[in-house]
């Protein structure tokens, strides 16, 4: 959650984007400064590097594209993530229409995926804990990440998501007891 | 459970297991990713849109220079569609304009007074001039009544009665 600082920086970046000299510059700080968050926010949901990566590209095309026309009526952060969780989601439902002819199932592909990553072990926590988190539902599975990595307020994901903070409340509780027992029995 | 956002707290208040797991993410990111993604980006974004979507092992080929002189044909293209559009609406105003004018010049004759200008000028004329005016001009008088046509009165000889009649049936 950014604070009064962030939020200046991020006017003044928003400010600085829509005078044409100093729009290059001004997208540059703006990659830099929430490249990293909006990355993990997207590897998280999509698990392998190279989507993430084009996915993340994507999510800057639109920002360069559209950020003139941002009127700060929200935070920056909450918009960047909006645009980031729309490209993410609808990646993932092409990927699911392209691959509903196999015989694998959404979670099978993404535990393959998981299987395939650099230093993986079945054994180690971290890795349970992510293969636990890959058995959850795509909404499920963001608003978990959405809370427990991103430390994102229920208030600020509401207004992301355009659920109810009680309903997203109520969600990533189930999720926290999902995964657990995920855990458990693995 | 509280509002404040300590996710540690809440998941403790959740008598959560997750609590004390760590939670750094255990993928790996290709060295250097992170450095050279805004410029890389930047140069993305500045450079053309669909650049990058056709990086990674796109099957599709391209005419040579496809996306140099994209640029310039979008432009052509659209100026020429803003030409279009600007003619043909004036076209149109121009023969919508006509073909009002037409309807009004027509419902003018059609609905203008003057089908029933005659009629309503005579009415207003004192009927003595009307006759005084008969009597003058055709040597006519009006109160005396006409005489019933009759074939008898025409002065038509009987030959050229049968001729017509011979010509246009009897019947």
């Amino acid at each position: 959650m950014p604070d009064e600082n962030d939020r200046l920086n991020d006017h003044m970046l928003v400010v600085s984007f829509k005078n044409e000299q100093l729009k290059e510059t001004a997208f540059t700080q703006l990659v830099r400064k929430y490249q990293e968050r909006l990355y993990w926010h997207i590897r998280r949901m999509v698990v392998v590097h190279e989507d993430a990566n084009d996915i993340l590209q994507n999510v800057f095309i639109k920002v360069w594209k559209n950020l003139g026309e941002f009127r700060e009526e929200a935070l920056l952060y909450t918009w960047l993530y909006r645009i980031a969780t729309n490209e993410t989601l609808t990646w993932i439902e092409q990927q699911k229409k392209h691959t509903s002819v196999s015989l694998s199932g959404d979670e099978n592909i993404l535990t393959e995926q998981l299987a395939s990553q650099k230093d993986y072990s079945p054994h180690k926590i971290e890795w349970k804990l992510q293969q636990a988190i890959l058995s959850l539902p795509d909404k499920q599975r963001l608003v978990f990440n959405l809370r427990y990595y991103d430390e994102m307020p229920y208030e600020q994901m509401s207004e992301l998501l355009g659920t109810s903070a009680g309903a997203l409340k109520a969600s990533y509780h189930h999720a926290v007891k999902k995964v657990e027992t995920m855990l458990l029995e693995g | 459970m509280n509002d404040h956002n300590n996710i540690q707290d809440e998941l403790k208040e959740m008598q959560s297991m997750l609590a004390d797991m760590p939670r750094k993410m255990p993928y790996a990111v290709p060295q250097g990713y992170f450095s050279q993604l805004p410029e890389h980006a930047t140069a993305t974004v500045t450079a053309g849109d669909n650049v990058l979507t056709l990086k990674h092992d796109a099957p599709y080929s391209l005419p040579k220079g496809y996306f140099d002189q994209l640029p310039e044909t979008m432009l052509a293209v659209a100026k020429e569609k803003t030409s279009q559009r600007r003619t043909i609406p004036r076209a149109q105003w121009l023969a919508a304009a006509m073909l009002a004018c037409i309807i009004s010049f027509g419902g003018y004759i059609m609905f203008s007074e003057h089908t029933t200008v005659p009629e309503q000028m005579l009415s207003s004329v004192p009927k003595v001039e009307l006759n005084n005016y008969v009597q003058s001009r055709y040597g006519m008088d009006v109160n005396t009544p006409i005489k019933e046509i009759s074939i008898s009165n025409l002065n038509i000889e009987n030959k050229d009665i049968i001729a017509y009649l011979n010509e246009t049936g009897w019947e």
